[in-house]
């Protein structure tokens, strides 16, 4: 759209509403209002019930004090529906008589959801009139479990969306992703939309946007999966989107609730690295050295071919276990005070909360105080105003960064690999620096390490809302609202002399860091809503409007070394300091549009179409329309369905819809001139390259998706059942393909390529058994996805991905196949015989003994890459969730399991943990390796002997890397007595006591974590599943209280 | 409608209006955009200055630089001594063992870092055109620069993998980044020597140099490398003017020979073009002393922390190197010096008893934590001597050559050659001495390749390596016709339709 037809838009769209507002009419001479308040069965406010009069289809929401005002409703008698998420309908026959009637209604708690409504893109829908595939999760799911972010909470509850967990960092989040993995070189993470306001996301797992709203404070989560629902936010839906609904006032007499819990973090012993211990360390390094003597050099070994330290491994016991050492059991705390409440026209909420957790690795922590403040506030009939304000402050201690792989001493990586001969202090007392034994690379001590590395990051983020709501007729709604996140972060590191570098006894050179995140976003938005019924049957509503988004990120970073001592460790300490900053910006103006119309609430439909304007394309290439059209038809008002007796609500939804992905750097298009400096005649001569190739043709990546839905609720409402199919092809895919470097450039991003995910995703809600004092209920999800690519590049050519540290790729992304595929050798065995090496296909310099692998080329020679062959699919054949809750009385036990049928995870780590060179320990099966042609061992562990490309091969990727991840997850178990109101003489409501267990077990054959990822790494969806041992994921015991009063 | 909330829609609509499209109008600020640079002579001299930088990438000792594998490790000068515990940089063995492969790194960086200086000498000389100059010497010494420049880079290229894509032109698009073929090398050497020929009298001398210019390409330097294509084609007869040119320039030979090296005489008279560093300058400094020293002198050899464990050990002078200096040969203290401790000699491929060599040249005393003032040296009069040595000699003119190759003999304290040698006893001499005085500045594989040796030193130098130790394969040293040219670069070939050389 050109800027003034732009303007255009914005002008006949603020003209209505001026004009609507001036014309406000008044109800005619037949017409009444209806006024009341929704409660629940224990007397507290619903907020956005909706409320209808039955067969006008005229319809309001009650606001956060549960009031509702419905206007022109026709004198006489009529039936009159309160519905809300989570509530049983209520109805009842109201005489209306102008002008004004009041009526109250009183919810109860359901175990069906399908009379409620859903918090769709800007705004709420009906459960029954819903379209598209939205999928909401209540705040009661959220309860009881210590976390720090509802998205932990999600596993298992959403079909087709995968939460996965990839390590325990303290105050990280998981990944999640919809409906499969749909981009590969721009982001793949949903759009977080929070109170409306479409957060800014940033790229890694401990910068998580939930983990900055306490669970306590969220009242709903929907989850937007198709592409007709997510298309309201266009340019970014395309991963699909995550909106959040916090917690709002009501205006009865306040109420506070206190949440307290306390928990004990272990590391089950599940999924640490299995390495030798002291004896078998020495005894391995023993006979390696002999090996080598005897089959390298031609000789007998003599007593002085053995270092001494291992000329006799039975002096050793069991010796250092450095991963038990590091890790420990940590407890956590969370507090969560909020009130709720207000007076006639003004309904407040305002929480604080606290949330404490050290890590399971020593000397970790996080820390989170947060306060919200909510004010919604009825200035007149017509005008609603509301303030919503939420700072967060956080604080992490965390020398390491997540401990994907070795590089970060002190985590339970590069602890697995230490030698195991070695105590953490010596006779005295003292640190001992350097973990090393003959021929091993030194390590620095890895508790040592832990204690003396301080890096400690604090934060502070504070998200606000502001709105005005003008009810212009009783039709036609107004709303202004300006939202602001502000985030500031600080990173101070300091590496003191003490500590070892590898290899590399102390005193090393001090390093000190300073690093600053710093980011402010604003969005203003104003939209107008029509909302009317036409001759009884039909029922239109019409949302218009604009919205600007505008985010400004400043980063600086600032090393300091030389420091002479360690006792000054802010940067003024350091004699020498390099840094450098960064301004990113970015802006998107957008035009919306939605419709939803309904023919006697059985026909439906809903058209949306957005127009997003980025500031990260170029000029030229900017606009992006994203229309998307969906139709519901419910069958079960047409006649013929009333045969059908057991059916209560049955619904067919089919939607087509296109989203948008612009999540790629900020100025990708422009061709970069960047510093490269030189030298001249001694000093400094400032030099500008250019360093990146631009691409003014850079446009949007655009998933368009086709949806069928079914949704059937059977009577009594025992089951519930939705199912959906869905297919989708993300065109355009912003990628960043190679050039030839004869170019002078080794990449470009470009929009080509394609992917596809079709899959399928039922849900079922059974209320197994409702009599009585019992209660129970289960819930069952389970999802397939089928990812492709069907295109790639312009020439189709391969991307490969990852890197092993012997330079090897991981990861294959081809046409045919699912994105990032596992890729290495085919493992074969070992040679057994000097036959056997002249026969194979091999390396220089081969001797039996050695590995051997699949010669996929067949030109005899063994060589990375034109050897590969794909190993496995990271993505699983199917994801699942089942959910129980059994209550008997006051007593509730609940439980909720997750897990995948199918699919690999790489055991990364292994290019440490299967390094037999004698410089790492190592994993436990080299003690049944070849050592001769009479002792081959179990034939997986190669010899030790011979040239070093045999043990080189051994430790890049190979088909032994890949296990299947299929598991069972039994994610939390929660038993619960809710104290019965007015019981011990105490002025409790609400009250309850509950005990729970997180990550109780996990059922997998695969050794480790199985939804380790590979987060941090550059090459994100490129290459997945590559599992680097990380912070573990703790296992949690909580005791917790939940009090009303 | 009561007046407030008129006045809240009034705001409202004129909050959503005031951010219009300007908000998209974002430009960065930690860069600048291709289009909006290279407009004033001052952006002009940033972007030259900004093409020599790559000369620290391609020369330097970073382990990515590729010159001191490709140039000296490859060659009988020097080796690598094992590590066995750091497996890490099979890459660089590689290259030493001539067991290249077309995904070797250190390869790719050759080619990597020449085409990425030929693209900003490229991007100069495309768009320098219209820029506006008040003096127009200095417009006319830059397009000498950058032509210098491609034509180093180009003569790199050429040497090393033959046969090479020859981009003359900004790279601006994505179908642009694409080449049907490699250029033939003749093509090649024909662009290079067009380059240089343009080049000479753009530059100014060293004499004429403005002392902040210290560094730049002098008319020398395009000389001296034109020379140097001109003795690799074997243009004899066309290198002689071209060397005695250089000879005519106010180039002096540094006397004692170390002080060539001295970081504190940089640049001196001798010099005619080195790769400058300076201690000082935050990402300016060089490092070859930490990649050099034994990879277990810990601390023994750095002058300042840190230790510099399982760092070091490459480009270790062999045997046959430590053997080629003659009795009395003051070159030999000045090249290689001595790691001497008791149980060095466990290290049995590079150590005699209980000494390890390690280059000398470009080991000096730093006061900065890994940050050394060393600059390399790419040509020097002594070279520019020794070349025309060689060139009078094999255009039959072997009584010339004498003074030449005695002067830089004196200066090393050596008598003077005994006259009378033939052609060909004359040839051997003037390369065993270009060996010796070059030593460590990556001259020596060229040197090989050039004057047709390679295959017979090589192998020998391959053999005796062997004889040490056991840890070579039968694999290595197999040196062959095919291994004088480096593998295509594998990710080349997946993206260009090229044929890779022969034997790879």
């Amino acid at each position: 759209m050109t800027a003034s037809r732009y303007w255009r838009f914005a002008a006949v769209l603020g003209t209505l509403g001026m004009l609507s507002a001036l014309r406000a009419v008044p109800s005619g001479a037949q017409q009444a209002s209806l006024r009341g308040v929704v409660l629940d069965s224990a007397g507290l406010p619903v907020a956005r019930a909706q409320i209808m009069v039955v067969g006008a289809t005229r319809a309001t929401l009650s606001d956060s004090a549960g009031a509702f005002l419905l206007v022109n409703v026709p004198v006489g008698s009529r039936r009159v529906r309160a519905s809300r998420l989570g509530y049983s309908a209520s109805d009842r026959v109201v005489m209306v008589q102008a002008p004004e009637t009041r009526v109250e209604f009183r919810l109860a708690r359901a175990a069906s959801e399908l009379e409620g409504v859903v918090v769709v893109g800007y705004g709420t829908q009906s459960t029954r009139n819903v379209t598209g595939s939205i999928a909401s999760v209540g705040s009661e799911k959220l309860e009881g479990q210590m976390i720090e972010g509802v998205d932990k909470a999600l596993a298992g509850q959403v079909a087709g969306v995968q939460v996965i967990q990839s390590n325990g960092v303290p105050g990280g989040g998981p990944q999640i992703q919809i409906r499969g993995v749909g981009s590969i070189g721009a982001g793949s993470q949903p759009l977080y939309v929070v109170d409306g306001y479409p957060l800014p996301t940033g790229g890694s797992d401990v910068r998580n946007p939930l983990n900055d709203i306490p669970p306590g404070d969220i009242e709903t989560i929907s989850v937007l999966k198709d592409a007709s629902s997510a298309a309201i936010y266009g340019s970014r839906a395309a991963n699909g989107v995550v909106v959040i609904t916090t917690k709002s006032g009501t205006n009865r007499a306040p109420r506070f609730t206190l949440d307290y819990a306390t928990g004990m973090q272990i590391v089950p012993a599940r999924g640490r690295p299995d390495v030798l211990n002291a004896r078998e360390f020495a005894q391995f390094l023993k006979e390696s050295n002999e090996d080598r003597v005897r089959i390298t050099l031609g000789r007998e070994p003599t007593a002085a071919d053995i270092p001494k330290e291992y000329q006799d491994p039975s002096q050793y016991g069991e010796g250092s276990r450095w991963v038990d050492l590091i890790t420990r059991q940590a407890p956590s705390h969370s507090l969560n005070l909020s009130v709720s409440g207000g007076s006639a026209n003004v309904g407040v909420y305002a929480s604080g909360g606290m949330l404490r957790e050290l890590g399971t690795i020593r000397n970790t922590d996080y820390s989170r105080y947060s306060a919200r403040a909510s004010v919604n506030a009825t200035l007149s009939p017509r005008v609603r105003l509301g303030l919503n304000v939420a700072p967060t402050f956080t604080s992490r201690r965390l020398p390491i960064a997540g401990g994907n792989g070795r590089g970060e001493f002190g985590s339970p990586a590069e602890a697995a690999v230490a030698s195991p001969l070695i105590d953490p202090r010596d006779a005295t007392g003292a640190w001992v620096p350097l973990i090393q034994s003959p021929g091993t690379i030194g390590l620095p001590n890895p508790l040592m390490y832990l204690e003396q590395f301080t890096s400690r990051t604090a934060g502070f983020r504070g998200i606000s809302n502001a709105f005005a709501e003008v009810q212009i007729t009783d039709w036609a709604k107004f709303r202004s609202s300006g939202n602001v996140d502000l985030s500031q972060q600080q990173t101070n590191t300091y590496l003191p002399s003490t500590l070892a570098a590898q290899n590399s006894q102390p005193p090393r050179i001090p390093i000190g860091t300073f690093v600053e995140n710093n980011y402010v976003d604003w969005l203003s938005e104003n939209t107008l809503t029509l909302d009317r019924n036409f001759r009884g049957d039909h029922h239109i509503d019409v949302l218009g409007g604009v919205s600007v988004q505008v985010d400004r990120a400043d980063a600086g970073s600032f090393t300091g070394t030389n420091y002479p001592d360690d006792f000054i460790r802010t940067l003024n300490g350091a004699t020498l300091i390099t840094g450098s900053s960064d301004v990113q910006k970015w802006g998107l103006l957008s035009l919306v549009s939605r419709v939803n119309y309904d023919l006697r609430g059985k026909y439906l439909v809903t058209a949306a179409i957005r127009r997003d304007g980025s500031s990260r394309f170029a000029p030229s290439r900017r606009w992006g329309t994203f229309p998307s059209v969906a139709l519901g038809w419910r069958v079960s008002e047409e006649p013929f369905a009333k045969r059908f007796g057991w059916i209560n609500d049955a619904k067919l939804r089919l939607s087509y819809g296109q989203t948008g992905n612009n999540d790629l750097g900020n100025y990708s298009y422009i061709g970069r001139v960047t510093n490269q400096d030189y030298v001249l005649n001694n000093s400094l001569a400032s030099g500008r390259v250019v360093s990146t190739l631009g691409n003014p043709d850079l446009g949007w990546e655009r998933t368009r998706e086709v949806n069928v839905g079914f949704d059937v609720t059977t009577r009594s409402e025992r089951l519930t059942l939705n199912v959906d199919a869905y297919s989708g092809v993300t065109n355009d895919l912003l990628l960043n393909v190679q050039v030839p470097i004869s170019s002078g450039f080794a990449n470009v991003t470009k929009n080509t390529g394609r992917i596809q995910n079709r899959g399928v995703e039922l849900a079922v809600h059974s209320i197994n058994l409702d009599r009585g004092r019992f209660h129970w209920t289960s819930d069952f999800t389970i999802a397939a996805n089928r990812n492709m690519v069907l295109a790639l590049g312009d020439d189709g050519s391969s991307i490969l991905a990852g890197r092993t540290g012997e330079g090897s790729p991981t990861n294959i992304t081809k046409v045919g196949q699912p994105v990032g595929m596992f890729y290495g050798y085919r493992f074969l065995g070992l040679y057994k015989d000097a036959a056997d090496v002249a026969a194979s296909a091999k390396f220089a310099g081969a001797i039996p003994g050695n590995v051997k692998y699949k010669d996929v080329n067949g030109d005899g020679n063994i060589t990375a890459i034109t050897d590969f062959e794909i190993l496995g699919n990271p993505y699983p054949d199917a994801t699942f969730g089942f959910s129980n809750s059994f209550k008997l009385s006051n007593l509730e036990l609940s439980f909720t399991a997750s897990g995948q049928i199918g699919g690999e995870k790489v055991m990364g780590f292994n290019e440490y943990l299967h390094n037999i060179d004698g410089v790492f320990n190592v994993t436990r099966d080299v003690l049944d390796r070849w050592r001769s042609e009479s002792q081959p061992g179990a034939g997986v562990v190669p010899t030790t002997a011979g040239v070093s490309r045999g043990r080189v091969l051994y430790r890049d990727i190979s088909s032994l890397w890949v296990h299947d991840a299929s598991n069972i997850w039994l994610r939390n178990v929660t038993l619960r007595y809710r104290v019965p109101n007015g019981r011990f003489g105490m002025p409790l409501s609400d009250a309850s006591v509950y005990v729970g267990l997180q990550n109780a077990a996990i059922i997998s054959n695969y050794p480790g974590n199985p939804e380790a990822n590979n987060y941090n790494r550059q090459t994100g969806p490129l290459s997945p599943g590559y599992d680097g041992v990380a912070y573990p994921i703790a296992r949690v015991f909580t005791i917790g209280t939940q009090l009303g009063f | 409608m009561t007046t407030h909330v008129k006045r809240l829609l009034v705001g409202s609509v004129f909050l959503a209006l005031c951010g219009c499209e300007h908000v998209l109008a974002t430009s960065p600020e930690s860069f600048i955009g291709t289009t909006n640079f290279y407009q004033s002579p001052e952006q002009v001299e940033r972007a030259v200055v900004g093409a020599y930088s790559y000369l620290q990438t391609i020369y330097g000792a970073g382990g990515t630089a590729p010159m001191w594998t490709v140039g000296e490790m490859r060659s009988d000068n020097t080796t690598y001594q094992y590590n066995d515990a750091q497996r890490g940089s099979l890459n660089v063995e590689n290259v030493d063992e001539f067991l290249t492969s077309p995904d070797n790194a250190t390869v790719q960086n050759m080619w990597t870092f020449s085409y990425q200086t030929i693209l900003q000498t490229n991007i100069v000389l495309g768009r320098i055109e219209p820029v506006t100059y008040t003096d127009a010497a200095v417009k006319s010494r830059a397009i000498g620069e950058m032509k210098f420049l491609r034509a180093l880079s180009y003569f790199n290229l050429v040497r090393s993998f033959g046969d090479v894509p020859l981009e003359l032109e900004e790279v601006a698009s994505y179908t642009g980044a694409f080449t049907k073929e490699r250029t033939p090398v003749d093509a090649v050497y024909a662009q290079i020597i067009s380059d240089l020929t343009d080049a000479i009298p753009r530059l100014p001398t060293k004499a004429t140099q403005a002392s902040s210019q210290i560094g730049r390409a002098t008319r020398g330097a395009a000389s001296m490398l034109l020379a140097d294509v001109y003795m690799t084609r074997k243009r004899f007869a066309d290198a002689v003017p071209v060397l005695q040119s250089v000879l005519g320039m106010g180039y002096a030979l540094v006397s004692p020979y170390d002080r060539v090296f001295d970081p504190a005489f940089k640049n001196g008279p001798e010099s005619i073009f080195e790769v400058q560093y300076a201690e000082a300058v935050v990402g300016g400094s060089s490092s070859y002393l930490f990649r050099f020293i034994p990879f277990n002198s810990a601390r023994d050899l750095t002058f300042v922390s840190p230790d510099n464990a399982n760092a070091g050990g490459w480009n270790i002078p062999t045997r046959d190197m430590v053997r080629a200096y003659e009795p009395g040969d003051l070159r030999k203290a000045a090249s290689i010096a001595w790691y001497v401790k008791a149980g060095n000699s466990v290290y049995t491929d590079v150590a005699i008893k209980d000494s390890i060599p390690f280059v000398r040249k470009f080991y000096h005393a730093y006061t900065t934590v890994g940050r050394t003032n060393d600059d390399f040296p790419i040509y020097r009069l002594a070279e520019a001597k020794l070349l025309l040595a060689e060139a009078l000699n094999e255009t039959g003119q072997t009584p010339l050559a004498y003074p030449q190759i005695n002067e830089v003999r004196a200066r090393a304290a050596l008598p003077a050659l005994a006259a009378g040698l033939s052609q060909a006893a004359f040839r051997d001499t003037v390369v065993h001495e270009q060996r010796v005085e070059l030593a460590f500045e990556d001259k020596r594989w060229f040197q090989l390749v050039r004057t047709g040796r390679a295959i017979a030193v090589l192998s020998a130098h391959g053999a005796e390596l062997k004889s040490y130790t056991k840890f070579r394969s039968s694999a290595t040293y197999n040196v062959t016709q095919s291994s004088l040219l480096l593998p295509i670069p594998i990710r080349e070939l997946t993206l260009n339709p090229f044929p890779q050389n022969p034997g790879y």
